[in-house]
């Protein structure tokens, strides 16, 4: 038998890929960190994985235009977790399938974030929604 | 963000306070790279005063350190707060550009 942990959502948003919404889900992301974490180090991480993933909806999921960005915030027994979705092009599919990698040429000046990402935040997952755009979660473990 | 210059022996530093994110890093790039022309051959990029870098933010300080190059000149950071040289230790950025614990550390290796 199969128990699955109980999620709680903590918050949800409905947002825009634009700079306004950049600054909003930074702001929650400091207020629910701050009541999630102590470690001061693990609530900076918390705040730049939001801050890396929201930012590519805006130069990317929606090319030039604005589009609908759904973010929600949930905890369960052991992580606290973030989910943000868009309803855009697409990331490209070797996202889905491997692990970020860092380009080639260290010096290469864009494409570091999904790196970063990954390797300050407990797990990654990226995927294709069903329709159209990406949903990327993000889980940090609570602390004991 | 606010960012000041400090010209001194051929040595130009850069001194920039606060944080470097996508609200601001247009601002932040036009300055670096206008900061980084000029006739010292030496760039002394002083973090101390940073508090928050995004990917995008390492960019731009990727580009001012190809930029000096180019230029013929040596660009080095100094004073990253222990978030900010974590960021250039997992791009392994740290170990092209030169990262020094503080500026008398950087000035006292130019000068010898």
């Amino acid at each position: 038998m199969v128990f699955l942990e109980k999620e709680r959502i903590l918050k949800r948003l409905v947002l825009k890929s634009d700079l306004d919404s950049l600054k909003r889900i930074k702001k929650e992301s400091i207020s629910i960190s701050n009541k999630i974490f102590i470690d001061e180090e693990k609530k900076k991480d918390f705040i730049l994985c939001i801050d890396e993933i929201f930012s590519n909806c805006i130069l990317h999921a929606y090319k030039e235009e604005i589009g609908r960005v759904d973010v929600k915030f949930s905890i369960d027994k052991k992580y606290l977790k973030v989910n943000i979705k868009d309803y855009g092009i697409g990331i490209p599919i070797r996202y889905t399938r491997e692990r970020p990698k860092l380009c080639n040429d260290v010096l290469c000046e864009s494409g570091k974030g999904l790196f970063i990402v990954n390797n300050i935040c407990d797990k990654l997952d990226i995927k294709h929604n069903e329709v159209s755009g990406t949903e990327v979660v993000i889980y940090f473990k609570k602390e004991d | 963000m606010l960012v000041e210059t400090l010209t001194q022996d051929n040595i130009k530093f850069i001194n920039v306070f606060g944080e470097i994110s996508f609200e601001n890093h247009s601002e932040f790039k036009e300055s670096i790279l206008r900061n980084i022309l000029g006739e010292e051959s030496i760039i002394i990029f002083n973090m101390e005063k940073v508090t928050y870098l995004n990917s995008m933010s390492l960019g731009i300080i990727v580009k001012a350190y190809s930029e000096s190059k180019k230029q013929g000149k040596k660009f080095v950071l100094c004073s990253l707060q222990d978030n900010i040289k974590k960021l250039f230790s997992i791009t392994k950025l740290d170990k092209i550009i030169s990262i020094y614990e503080d500026r008398e550390e950087a000035v006292k290796l130019f000068k010898g």
